[in-house]
């Protein structure tokens, strides 16, 4: 492993610490609120800007009058990325005609690898209406912060993944009015979600 | 009386050789037949999009011996993907999902371990195209007894 990603590893680490994801747990960031957490008073979140799957930019305040929900994750992982992607397919589903009330968003914590092509293959195997999104690391750090969504790149010296990241798992709801409202643990129940969002039409 | 004691001795020996030859007959038995009791089933690979990504495999190793087992590596095609690892998937209570390579993964006499989504995988990696769902991949499983398993794993979906 060549000895920038050491470092680089070294300073993420340090920066989350310092950014206060530590909270003095030794298990790492704070905790995201518990399962199918309904956040009262919601919590006001930054607009952001970052570019779609399409190559266009986009805003979060693009999405005002719908409830989106967020996914924080990458292309490259193999397991509870598509995992949560399919269950949004379901959400989705369940929600039948208000389905058009509600944005589907995957946003990429590995700016590096997922280009827009890359999110574009990605997100249209589950659906053509799901968005992706990415950006530069700076950018993205700062929307993950304010999510309270963790992430870290980890490499391995034996291993061929180059790299492989870390990152919460949950998904988030935003309200209409683009306030953080729900917080889901991964593999909450759809059926549970589609309560949720339909709550805050 | 001597003759008696002999003849006592030789019938004790000829007893307990008999015994014993079964049993070890039966030892011989066991070490064959441990090797072909890992079986495999409903193994499953994740479709791909994209080029030069990597997915998982997914299946139930069943370990139907008497003596512990533990998968060490995975085979593929290098034609589909330059390399194989074993990986476990964990999600803290801090909802962070971490992803490690591991050594290996033991499997328990007369009983099975669930490679899913959520947990362990088969990892392949440098994928050299895209998985779609008509595939099916051939993997060789090596175990540390060194039995090996080919398991047919036909590619699925990704939702």
């Amino acid at each position: 492993m060549p000895r920038w990603t050491l470092l680089l590893a070294g300073l993420l680490i340090g920066a989350a610490a310092l950014a206060g994801c530590g909270s003095g747990d030794a298990s790492g960031p704070t905790p995201t609120p518990l399962p199918g957490t309904l956040l009262d008073p919601p919590k006001e979140i930054g607009d952001f800007t970052l570019t779609d799957h399409t190559g266009q930019p986009f805003r979060l305040s693009d999405l005002r009058g719908k409830v989106a929900l967020l996914f924080f994750g990458y292309t490259n992982c193999p397991d509870i990325c598509p995992t949560t992607l399919a269950e949004f397919k379901r959400v989705k589903a369940l929600l039948g005609k208000d389905a058009a009330r509600v944005a589907f968003v995957f946003v990429s914590v590995d700016g590096e690898r997922d280009t827009p092509e890359q999110l574009a293959a990605y997100v249209r195997a589950f659906d053509p209406e799901f968005i992706g999104l990415t950006g530069d690391d700076a950018t993205i750090r700062a929307i993950a912060r304010d999510y309270g969504v963790f992430y870290q790149r980890v490499s391995y010296e034996e291993s061929a993944a180059g790299y492989l990241v870390d990152h919460t798992a949950s998904t988030f709801g935003v309200d209409q009015e683009g306030r953080l409202r729900l917080v889901f643990s991964y593999g909450t129940d759809p059926a549970a979600i589609v309560a949720r969002v339909r709550a805050l039409f | 009386m001597r003759m008696r004691r002999f003849l006592l001795a030789v019938l004790i020996g000829v007893a307990l050789g008999a015994l014993l030859i079964p049993r070890l007959g039966d030892e011989d038995d066991d070490a064959p037949s441990s090797a072909p009791a890992i079986t495999v089933r409903d193994a499953w690979v994740r479709a791909t999009v994209g080029s030069g990504g990597m997915t998982g495999a997914f299946m139930v190793i069943e370990n139907n011996g008497g003596t512990a087992d533990r998968l060490v590596s995975v085979g593929v095609d290098a034609e589909i993907a330059g390399a194989v690892e074993i990986h476990e998937m964990t999600i803290g209570e801090d909802q962070v999902m971490r992803m490690r390579p591991i050594e290996g993964i033991d499997v328990p006499a007369g009983g099975n371990i669930e490679l899913k989504p959520g947990g362990y995988h088969i990892m392949l990696l440098e994928l050299q195209r895209d998985l779609t769902p008509d595939d099916t991949l051939t993997l060789t499983l090596t175990f540390e007894s060194g039995a090996q398993v080919e398991v047919s794993a036909p590619v699925r979906a990704m939702e």
